[in-house]
């Protein structure tokens, strides 16, 4: 198999504008990595899931890749190039095979738009010639499965479901190569949900897409991620084959991720390692293992140094003194 | 149940479009009982931010409420003047919008907008400083110090998810609406903002209506729920009942469609077959009937009405009285 992306050690550094935070503490820095030595490889074909907590860095990667947000550090290889290396043609032609899904649907649709020509906005933005728009919106419907009345809705005409869908619609506008999905079924009810991500697949099979998925539900990786990948302030801090990391979770931090999911029997009593502690920043990290302020099984070593990243199989690989 | 705080009777609200009348409430009962946590679920484009907007009287400018009362604290909301009303949403009643940049001003730092809502108190600015830090760090913000001065685009989805319920909660309202407040959180997150919202309705008694597509969050956060289809109400109860002995088609379906409860790895998720019906030409049947496992003749012809399963437990089905 192929890599159709690969990442290595990138870093996503922001600037702190705010005067505040230097007048309360003259130590703070300028500036902050919400991506720090982030490497991942997504195989053609293939489905990688990336998941971690609320403000982990995320969609800053997506940007990221996307060419969206610009990397400080480390390479991004699309099909054995690099993207940093690019000319600006090549850029705009690289980022038309990429099909992204903003994680806010509906705040990412311009309200003044209808449907239908947002589903196609991509082609205009990419200057593609000779669409035919009524053409290509009725078949984009028609694959993320509205009918044909939505093209001429506004999105706040539209449930957060239906504007999913005309978020996909979107992504596929231009035969992407790789789609980048930032939380694509948050807020769907599960038979909804179920349908995106029958479509998605459904998509991959038929037209050998590659895909980035974001996403928070931990059943949704489950079922349809071939690889994952969990973030923790900025880092990867494990990743390997769904189904392994599923049935032997090595960082603690995977570990808890994956008993906090509330079951839907409230009779079922949730084994849960709870985190404690406050959630650092990316503005002020702890020292050595970045999680060791909240790990449950966190020994002296661990607030010394950072540990390294390391395969512990073929396929698995973390950043942890004391994998479970 | 105990005594009420909300409750809703026979409402139904229209949405004007180009192709006629879109009925998104048809006949909605339900009951907040005081002190109580009530879910409410049901599929994408079912009602349910519909039904939130209009609690709260923020529906948008082509809806209207044609039918219903929605009695509050004694005084039907829907009789509230415009006034009384915007007092009604600072004080009593809080919201916690799915989007939360509905409720978060882009060009105003999240210390300026903390600080705003609380324009009625009559404490110091360094108070309510204070303030605003303490209920950001309860929701897990870390550096609050540092970070409230940032604007929202300086925060991540879900830290703004959070944020929307810290200033939600600064009014300690007597009930606090939440339309998915977790959606963007992960696990971790999510069951400390659930621990959260059960310490603050025990700490202040207030009610929360609770809207969330994640089943297992209703289980574990709800005392009742409320599940809804193309705009009407199909089941009701307590979570144990509803959740172990689905009466409706509908959530017997819902309930097997959650990936939570798919032990094997399947590639194709089940789905529950069939389209949302059309609600601008509704038939005259059961809302369920075009995709309903076990039709009746009357499903086609009657719309069914609410039929109680066992006590406090109820669902709009014919199957309850064939
Ligand atoms: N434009 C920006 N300027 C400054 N800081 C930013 C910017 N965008 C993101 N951040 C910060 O970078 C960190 C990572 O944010 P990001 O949005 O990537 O998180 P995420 O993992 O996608 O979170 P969520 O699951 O909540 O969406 C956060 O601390 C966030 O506040
Ligand atoms: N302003 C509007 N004008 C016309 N139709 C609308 C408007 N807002 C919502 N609708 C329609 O009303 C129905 C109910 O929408 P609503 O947003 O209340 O659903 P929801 O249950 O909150 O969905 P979701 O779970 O996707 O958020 C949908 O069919 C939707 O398309
Ligand atoms: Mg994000
Ligand atoms: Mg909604």
């Amino acid at each position: 198999m192929t890599d159709i992306l690969q990442l290595k050690n990138v870093c996503v550094r922001f600037r702190i504008k705010s005067a505040m935070g230097a007048l309360f503490d003259r130590t703070s820095p300028a500036s902050f990595d919400a991506v720090r030595d982030a490497s991942i490889t997504l195989e053609e074909g293939q489905t990688l899931a990336l998941v971690g907590e609320s403000g982990a860095g995320k969609s800053t990667l997506a940007l990221a890749i996307t060419g969206l947000e610009r990397i400080a550090e480390g390479s991004i290889q699309f099909e054995g190039r690099e993207i940093s290396q690019m000319q600006a043609n090549e850029i705009r032609e690289y980022r038309r095979g990429i099909g992204y899904m903003w994680q806010n649907a509906i705040g990412s649709l311009s309200p003044r738009m209808t449907v239908r020509s947002l589903i196609t906005e991509p082609a205009r933005i990419h200057r593609v010639p000779n669409v035919n728009t009524r053409e290509l919106s009725s078949k984009l419907l028609d694959l993320v499965g509205l009918s044909e009345e939505f093209g001429d809705r506004y999105p706040h005409q539209l449930s957060g479901g239906q504007a999913r869908r005309v978020g996909v619609a979107r992504a596929l506008a231009l035969n992407p190569r790789l789609i980048v999905a930032d939380e694509p079924t948050a807020g769907l009810d599960v038979s909804v949900q179920g349908e995106i991500l029958n479509l998605l697949n459904q998509l991959q099979d038929e037209l050998k897409i590659s895909m980035l998925v974001i996403t928070h539900n931990l059943n949704v990786v489950r079922h349809t991620s071939d690889k994952i990948a969990i973030m923790y302030l900025g880092r990867i801090v494990e990743q390997g084959d769904t189904a392994e990391i599923f049935s032997r979770p090595r960082h603690p931090y995977t570990l808890a991720l994956l008993s906090a999911s509330p079951s839907p029997d409230p009779d079922m009593q949730a084994d849960r390692i709870e985190l404690k502690g406050e959630i650092p920043s990316p503005i002020n990290r702890p020292s050595g293992c970045e999680f060791h302020t909240r790990c449950p099984f966190v020994k002296e070593t661990c607030s010394e140094s950072p540990p390294p990243f390391e395969a512990v199989s073929e396929s698995q690989a973390l950043s942890c003194y004391f994998p479970r | 149940m105990t005594e009420p705080l909300l409750t809703i009777r026979n409402l139904s609200v229209d949405y004007r479009i180009d192709t006629g009348r879109l009925q998104a409430l048809r006949q909605i009962n339900i009951d907040v009982p005081k002190g109580s946590i009530v879910g409410v679920v049901g599929e994408s484009g079912c009602g349910k931010s519909t039904l939130i907007s209009s609690i709260i009287r923020l529906l948008p400018h082509n809806a209207s409420v044609s039918n219903g009362t929605i009695e509050f604290e004694g005084a039907n909301l829907l009789d509230l003047s415009e006034n009384e009303m915007r007092t009604m949403r600072g004080t009593r009643i809080s919201i916690v919008f799915q989007d939360p940049m509905t409720s978060l001003n882009p060009v105003l730092s999240i210390e300026q907008q903390m600080t705003h809502i609380q324009y009625r108190d009559q404490r110091s600015t360094s108070d309510k400083l204070n303030k605003s830090l303490a209920m950001l760090e309860s929701v897990g913000i870390a550096d609050p110090r540092k970070r409230i001065t940032q604007y929202p685009h300086e925060y991540s989805g879900g830290m703004l998810q959070r944020i929307s319920i810290a200033m939600a909660l600064q009014a300690q309202p007597s009930l606090l609406i939440a339309d998915e407040p977790t959606t963007a959180l992960d696990a971790t997150l999510e069951v400390q903002i659930i621990h959260l919202l059960k310490d603050i309705q025990a700490e202040f008694g207030c009610s929360i209506l609770f809207i969330s597509h994640h089943l297992g969050v209703i289980a574990e956060l709800c005392d009742y729920v409320v599940v809804m289809y193309a705009g009407e109400v199909v089941e009701q109860g307590t979570v144990r009942d509803v959740f172990h002995n689905p009466a409706h088609p509908y959530t017997q379906k819902l309930l097997e469609c959650d990936p939570a409860g798919i032990q094997t790895k399947t590639r194709i998720l089940p789905v529950i077959p069939g389209e949302i019906p059309d609600l601008v030409n509704l038939s005259g049947g059961c809302i369920f009937s075009s995709r309903c496992h076990c039709v009746l003749p009357d499903c086609e012809t009657h719309i069914p009405q609410r039929r109680e399963v066992t006590s406090g437990h109820s669902a709009n089905c014919h199957l309850l009285s064939a």
